[in-house]
């Protein structure tokens, strides 16, 4: 009864207002620009020497004042972050440094993913290509042969329009207290266009929980570089 | 708290591209529509003009000041030494409150976020960085991705961008966002007439529209805009026919330099306006003269700056090399996924069967035959989209066709308001209607006369 008719106005008018600023956490977003900076929030959304590393590339280009472009390996497949550093005047010319970003180590271990019952697949297979050597192997945990036919793994790379480029076939793999260890040695310097790796295995079964993996020597080692920078697993270095 | 500040600067400072050079008179908004329309106008003419400027081979740093003080200037002088009236300039205010606050509220979301989407990281970014960095079109040449794409949508991120005071990239994909909030709001107060549905529908619209990830720097939130505009324009049968045409024409141009699919909307675009009756032949013959020359343009820009004018994975050996088997399997894999896309997306999929009980129920309007034009090329754009491009499949489905189902999507909102506004106007003799309607203006309409 002490509400008039203006302040029922002023009410409706409010409340509509505030229904939409909630829906879209305007206070909370109002309050995450106030409390964090610009570069705090490229960290918070890129990661600093993680993911895509864009908060340690920033940082990097501010301390060491650069004006040419580096070559970037990111090793978690995540978009391109060269961007963050590029300079547009010099778009093609790249220093003799090199930037490693989520370094694993001296080898790489990819897991491949079930497709199909005995298919397993390791999507967007190119993005390793550049990061890879032909010393490579293939790793098969809790493996049980089915007795009913001739054991066997097909290794199939395809391209990007999906044509087989190579296909492996291997049957000479030994098995050792229900795992597989075989080296494969693909030599991933003459399949350049490779885009997706297929792994099916027949005449076997193995465990639901089961894990295979494709290990390979990574292509860069820091000990053969000069470390101009380091943090965690993120590296700037020199030839 | 800067950052905050030019936050809410910024949508005063885009504002500018819809007051000037027009001049609009916001003393009498009981003629809003064509209030409306001189401030989309405005904003059209402003977009050709960036364009225009875009592809001369000056720097923006030789010219965005002086062009935003000019066009200060210009507002100043035909807004408060002309005709200043304080009336006119809170009608202004008020005008713009409802879709300013929306912009205001999104462009927190986008300025919190600042992940960039994957092609704009690619392409678009890296673009808007050449033109923001003082160089010009032609540098574009060395950037091994130019070919992609066209430079436009990165331009007017790199000329924002660049304006911006604090010189942060999100700045220049806050125009994007402009455009975005300005084209909802037009074609809602242009159906509804400023009634109070148009404002509740806006803010619903543009809320259930809105996803972070279109403002990624991605391109395709700017062919949507347009073709909301665009769809407006080709439905309506008023008196601004040839107005009309001429403005579908400058759209279809931003258009065209937004993206390489863009020539493909811009040609049914003409067959739809081709289709119409109410254009005469003189007109009709005028706009596929306009059409060409457009086409024709970027042609002679790209040839000048030695572009890849077609780089994308479509070629006439991959083409003869298809076979039916390809073509069958390649079908397979695009019915399902249109058909789970457009679902998705409410718009389209709201927007086709609107037009399907149109062509059954409003045949005799003429805007339905233009409508169901643009969609049978527009789908069957999307299927030859697939089958002719040389690419995996799945992947190129998985990884594109929810943008390209979301690009079309723009031209369908008009269907829906339509039809909303067809059938609230059967329940508009209902009292409390009347009521809460008088109950509505008396808040939100500005003074009328001063």
């Amino acid at each position: 009864m002490f509400i008039t008719k203006k302040n029922q106005k002023k009410i409706i008018i409010f409340a509509i207002v505030l229904l939409f600023l909630i829906t879209t956490d305007f206070f909370r977003n109002f309050n995450n620009l106030i409390k964090f900076n610009y570069d705090q929030r490229i960290v918070n959304a890129y990661g600093f020497c993680s993911r895509e590393s864009i908060g340690y590339l920033n940082y990097i280009k501010a301390k060491y004042k650069f004006n040419y472009n580096i070559r970037i390996i990111n090793y978690i497949h995540a978009p391109n972050t060269s961007w963050s550093i590029t300079n547009p005047r010099e778009i093609n010319k790249y220093s003799n440094e090199l930037i490693l970003l989520n370094y694993p180590g001296r080898k790489i271990k990819i897991k491949l993913n079930q497709n199909k019952i005995n298919e397993y697949t390791i999507n967007n297979f190119y993005f390793y290509l550049d990061k890879i050597k032909q010393n490579n192997y293939l790793e098969i945990n809790s493996v049980k042969i089915t007795g009913l036919s001739n054991p066997k793994i097909e290794i199939i790379i395809k391209d990007s329009v999906g044509n087989i480029i190579k296909n492996i076939q291997i049957t000479n793999f030994k098995i050792f207290e229900n795992r597989i260890v075989h080296l494969t040695n693909i030599n991933f310097e003459e399949l350049k266009n490779s885009f997706n790796l297929y792994l099916r295995l027949s005449g076997m079964n193995i465990k639901n929980n089961a894990q295979i993996f494709f290990i390979t020597e990574n292509k860069y080692n820091v000990s053969n570089y000069k470390i101009i920078d380091n943090y965690d697993t993120c590296y700037y270095l020199k030839k | 708290m800067i950052e905050i500040f030019f936050i809410f600067l910024s949508f005063p400072i885009f504002l500018l591209t819809m007051l000037v050079p027009l001049q609009i008179n916001l003393g009498n908004l009981r003629d809003i529509k064509n209030i409306l329309d001189k401030l989309i106008y405005n904003l059209i003419l402003n977009l050709n003009f960036l364009f225009l400027l875009s592809v001369l081979p000056i720097k923006i740093n030789q010219y965005c000041l002086l062009l935003a003080i000019l066009y200060l200037l210009l507002f100043f002088y035909k807004y408060f030494i002309v005709n200043f009236n304080i009336g006119r300039i809170i009608n202004l205010f008020l005008f713009f409150l409802i879709p300013g606050l929306v912009f205001i509220s999104f462009a927190m979301i986008i300025a919190n976020k600042l992940n960039l989407g994957w092609d704009a990281k690619y392409f678009y970014y890296i673009k808007s960085l050449f033109f923001f960095d003082g160089l010009s079109l032609e540098t574009l040449n060395n950037f091994e991705h130019n070919k992609w794409h066209p430079h436009l949508g990165s331009f007017y991120w790199g000329f924002f961008w660049y304006l911006s005071p604090l010189k942060i990239e999100y700045y220049g994909r806050l125009f994007y966002l402009f455009i975005y909030c300005i084209s909802l709001y037009y074609l809602t107060q242009k159906i509804f007439n400023k009634n109070i549905i148009a404002n509740i529908l806006f803010i619903i619209i543009s809320l259930s529209l809105f996803n972070y990830e279109r403002f990624s720097g991605l391109q395709e939130i700017l062919i949507f805009s347009l073709l909301i505009i665009a769809s407006y324009f080709l439905a309506s049968s008023s008196t601004n026919k040839k107005f009309y045409v001429l403005f579908i024409i400058l759209i279809s141009n931003v258009i065209l330099w937004i993206k390489s699919e863009g020539i493909v909307y811009i040609l049914i675009i003409l067959l739809c306006l081709m289709s119409k009756e109410s254009i005469n032949k003189r007109l009709k013959f005028i706009t596929l003269i306009s059409f060409a020359s457009i086409i024709l343009f970027k042609y002679l820009i790209y040839h000048t700056y030695d572009f890849i004018y077609n780089a994308q994975p479509y070629n006439m050996d991959y083409l003869r090399s298809l076979n039916i088997k390809v073509v069958s399997d390649k079908i397979k894999y695009i019915v399902p996924y249109l058909g789970y896309y457009s679902l998705k997306n409410y718009i389209f999929s709201l927007g086709v069967i609107i037009l399907f009980y149109k062509n059954i129920f409003n045949k005799n309007k003429e805007y339905v035959l233009s409508f169901s034009i643009f969609t049978v090329l527009n789908i069957l754009f999307i299927f030859l989209a697939y089958i002719i491009r040389e690419m995996e499949i799945l992947y190129s489905i998985k990884t594109t066709m929810e943008r390209v189902v979301f690009t079309s999507s723009g031209f369908y909102l008009f269907l829906i308001l339509s039809m909303i506004n067809e059938k609230t106007k059967i329940k508009k003799n209902r009292i409390y209607i009347k009521l809460f309607n008088r109950f509505y203006r008396s808040i939100f309409s500005p003074k009328k006369n001063y």
